[in-house]
């Protein structure tokens, strides 16, 4: 009996353990939310922003796909841009959080240095995705201050 | 055995009596199976024109009918196949025609055939105003009903040689007869070459060289006391250039000359099989008309009609179709003294293969494709790349197939009472028409985004579905004709008024798919990409492309009379007429550099009219005068885009006169018989060339003459058209952004001999 209860507390510790990030690990969870750039001393946000995250194989990146993104309010256009193997670390809670600096980020089919990513930092979880970073054009020399924060799409 | 008919027909021809030669200039046989009444009994107005009359006029195809009848414009621009009718202030430049038109009692179903050689039309009988409850679809405005030579009617040879400017050439042969046993067969064919008027700057070739060839044969039998059977064959071939357009140069006025790259031609082959029966009791007659028509032609287009390798279509279509009409009409036992009527029952069927590949080709992909695409790419985006989007071929295509299925039926009747001097016509007829579309669009290119890929990428569109299109139309009528007077039994008077509704079908937007595709290439390029514009193109789908039909009312007053008396002789009609249009097809090129162009239902419209035709006769002494002016206009347009309320509808002329004064001096000798001399004038004008009315042709006048030496054996005819060779245009529209003028043909003449015997 008590090797039987041993035996289930380990099993629900290992589960308690394991799940959270197993659920989030496992598909390409999609997110909506809102995007906020700091262009010009103002805040530009953007509702209904989808951002997608994948999994690398072993979980050690992930890549953050964001979908019909605009940098400034005068852009005629907007894009998707990936920002790929973004190296990630799964915390204490089941959440992952992830961290990168000075990457050329994915777009219309290649690499897209005009614009790099600087002080990128997030944490995405069950529910919920956040993060912040920089997007650096290297043609005007401009900084792009950048926050997102949403939640999962059912 | 055929050959031994056509030896027995020959041997049998008679040299014609002068009751024979008759029908050639008057015409005492029925004109159609489904005129009931007398055209002078008819509530509405008709203009006739008899073999005599079409021969010396030279009126050898349905265009140079145009302003001769009243209201009547068809533009003699393009090709072949380019038929655009206006009568009364409507009409369009493409898909289904507001003119009926019926040939010995069978309905040409496809406005590419309406262009053709007009052999041995005995007569020429055009009805205005809307003839929709016996004639149905595409009668909204009128019907033209060319019947030809009947061997059971005329018996004799004809042939004609001619030649004129730009070594046109045409040489026509026919012959109708009667066997022993009764069976009466006659035909005709006529070759017809032209080295054309216009000519390519380019390269210094004609634009519009035409080789054609067309014939009929009919056979007519009476098969016992009650069952006569018609056969009639006839068929066409011709190879044209064409499309002779000018570019205009808006801000200096400039016209250009006609100048483009890519070929511009046209062929065409039609046949068509028809199988009268009557069957006559003593109670009534009942005619059957069954037809097959077959109909291949090929369209290549340069479409823009530059020096510039921008895109060409070409345009394959292979139709087929089937007609079949019942006509019952009342003999004596089932007529009454005071009512009379006759019903019928149509029904046809028709499918069109059509291809209409759209190549681009160089410029085109750089002006129309990648230029639009990279002009809304943002300098953050391109990296500095003048052109970031790059394609890897220099031309290709965009594939569309369609298979079109049209089918209808229809039932009618009208009743005609006789109450004293009245003569009231009430009608009804109900039409069923369907359309279905299949469709498939297909184009696959190579790009490359500059900036970011190293690899050419495929990317391929496919665009497939079927679309339908259904409605039922009753197509009523309502007529009073009052019989005036008889001015002392010299002639006949009578006033009429007329309410009648006809419409024109409805249909597909075959032209738009290649626009269609265009835009979901490039928006799906994009796409592919990652880029998505803000301001990217409104999507027109394969549902937008199915249009209604068109449709008005018709109230007409009007009077007619005629008086011989003392070897003077005058006949004269007029009428007003007020027309109400719902649904108007209007003819749109989606905004911006786009190659194609599509009708929409986009407006109501009015016109208000009157017609008026004269012929006074004395002795050899013969004058017509005949003049037609529409007010027609937009009361409601809405494309989205514009407001052309109370604006011209375009293309139709404001007004239409034809004048013809002729004198025929007699001989009586061995030699000759007679001369024949007219001066005419044909005129048409102002058209509006635009729904936005900013740009117009004047009211240009040609003149014309002709003359006609009349020996013992043979005529011979010298024809002049547009003698003080006036400049005008004959038809304007804009595409991918260029304006563009065709002028008018310059003066001509044609010399020839015919022969009738």
């Amino acid at each position: 009996m008590k090797r039987f209860l041993i035996f289930i507390a380990a099993v629900s510790l290992f589960i308690s353990c394991k799940k959270p990030p197993t659920v989030i690990a496992d598909g390409s969870p999609e997110f909506s939310g809102t995007m906020t750039v700091l262009h010009e001393g103002e805040n530009f946000p953007q509702d209904g922003i989808k951002v997608q995250v994948e999994f690398s194989p072993g979980n050690s990146t992930i890549d953050i796909m964001l979908k019909k993104v605009k940098f400034v309010p005068a852009m005629p256009v907007s894009i998707d841009v990936t920002i790929l193997q973004v190296p990630v670390t799964q915390e204490s809670d089941g959440s992952w959080s992830f961290a990168g600096h000075d990457m050329i980020p994915w777009a219309m089919g290649g690499p897209y240095d005009t614009y790099r990513v600087y002080d990128l930092h997030g944490t995405v979880s069950s529910s919920t995705l956040t993060f912040s970073l920089g997007f650096y054009n290297t043609k005007k020399q401009e900084n792009y201050p950048t926050s997102y924060s949403g939640t999962l799409q059912k | 055995m055929i050959l031994a008919t056509i030896i027995s027909v020959l041997i049998s021809v008679p040299i014609c009596d002068k009751e024979l030669k008759d029908t050639l200039s008057y015409s005492i046989v029925e004109t159609s199976v489904k005129q009931s009444l007398s055209l002078e009994r008819q509530a509405s107005p008709v203009s006739t024109l008899y073999l005599d009359q079409l021969e010396d006029r030279l009126i050898d195809s349905p265009k140079k009918l145009s302003a001769v009848i009243p209201n009547l414009h068809i533009p003699d621009y393009g090709s072949a196949m380019t038929s655009s009718i206006y009568l009364r202030g409507f009409g369009s430049r493409m898909e289904n025609p507001v003119l009926g038109l019926y040939i010995d009692d069978i309905p040409v179903l496809n406005k590419n055939a309406y262009e053709m050689e007009m052999l041995d039309i005995r007569r020429a009988d055009m009805l205005r105003g809307p003839q929709g409850t016996l004639y149905g679809r595409n009668s909204m405005c009128g019907v033209l009903s060319l019947s030809t030579l009947s061997p059971s009617d005329y018996k004799g040879v004809r042939a004609g040689l001619e030649y004129g400017s730009a070594n046109t050439f045409s040489a026509r042969a026919s012959i109708y007869g009667k066997t022993d046993k009764g069976l009466a067969i006659g035909g005709g064919v006529w070759f017809r070459h032209s080295d054309g008027f216009y000519t390519n700057a380019l390269n210094g070739q004609p634009c519009d060289p035409h080789d054609g060839v067309s014939m009929r044969m009919r056979i007519e039998k009476k098969l016992n006391e009650n069952i006569y059977l018609e056969n009639i064959l006839s068929a066409g071939a011709l190879t044209q250039g064409g499309w002779p357009y000018r570019q205009y140069i808006q801000e200096t006025g400039q016209l250009l000359e006609t100048s483009y790259n890519d070929i511009c031609a046209y062929r065409r082959l039609n046949v068509t099989e028809a199988v009268k029966l009557r069957l006559e009791t003593e109670k009534y007659t009942l005619s059957s008309i069954s037809a097959l028509q077959i109909l291949a032609d090929r369209m290549d287009l340069d479409q823009d009609f530059t020096p510039r390798s921008m895109f060409t279509l070409t345009q394959i279509q292979r139709e087929a179709a089937l007609t079949q009409e019942f006509v019952l009409k009342p003999k004596a036992d089932w007529k009454k003294e005071w009512w009379s009527w006759q019903s019928g029952a149509f029904a046809f069927w028709k499918y069109n293969r059509m291809s209409a590949p759209v190549l681009f080709k160089q410029h085109g992909i750089e002006d129309l494709i990648l230029g639009n695409a990279n002009d809304n790419i943002p300098e953050d985006i391109s990296g500095g790349h003048e052109e970031p989007l790059a394609i890897q071929e220099n031309e290709f295509n965009i594939d569309s197939e369609f298979a079109i299925n049209t089918f209808g039926a229809a039932l009618y009747h009208e009743s005609y009472f006789t109450l004293g001097k009245f003569l009231v016509t009430a009608g009804l007829r109900i039409d069923y028409e369907g359309n279905f579309m299949n469709y498939c669009s297909d184009a696959a290119i190579h790009y490359r985004f500059l900036p970011t890929m190293k690899e050419w990428k495929k990317f391929r569109t496919i665009y497939e579905g079927m679309v339908d299109n259904h409605y039922v139309e009753l197509l009523p009528k309502f007529s009073v004709l009052y019989e005036s007077g008889d001015f002392g039994g010299y002639g006949k008077s009578s006033i009429f008024a007329t309410i009648s509704k006809g419409y024109r079908s409805g249909g597909f937007n075959t032209q738009i798919f290649s626009d269609i595709l265009q835009n979901m290439m490039m928006n799906g390029l994009m796409a592919d990409l990652g880029v998505y514009l803000d301001n990217s193109s409104t999507a027109v789908t394969a549902e937008d492309t199915a249009y209604r039909p068109e449709k008005t009312w018709n109230y007409e007053i009007g009077g007619k009379m005629n008086i011989s008396k003392d070897g003077h002789r005058f006949s004269g009609s007029a009428s007003v007429f007020y027309i109400s249009c719902r649904n108007q097809q209007i003819t749109l090129f989606p905004p911006g550099k786009s190659t194609g162009r599509m009708m929409a239902n986009v407006g109501k419209s009015r016109s208000i009219g009157a017609e008026a035709a004269l012929q006074y006769s004395v002795k050899d002494l013969v004058i017509d005068v005949s003049y037609g002016y529409t007010d027609a206009r937009f009361t409601a347009y809405d494309d989205g885009n514009h407001d052309y309320s109370g604006n011209r509808i375009p293309y139709s002329p404001a007004h239409t006169l034809n004048t013809r004064i002729g004198y025929t001096f007699r001989f009586n000798n061995n030699i000759f018989r007679n001369l024949s001399i007219n001066a005419d004038c044909v005129a048409a004008g102002r058209i509006w060339w635009d729904e936005a009315n900013t740009i117009a042709e004047p009211f240009v006048a040609q003149a014309g003459a002709d003359a006609v030496l009349g020996l013992k054996w043979l005529d011979i005819r010298l024809r002049m058209d547009n003698l003080l060779n006036q400049n005008y245009n004959v038809f304007y529209f804009k595409s991918v952004g260029n304006s563009f003028f065709q002028r008018g043909k310059p003066l001509r003449w044609t010399i020839g001999i015919a022969i009738d015997i």
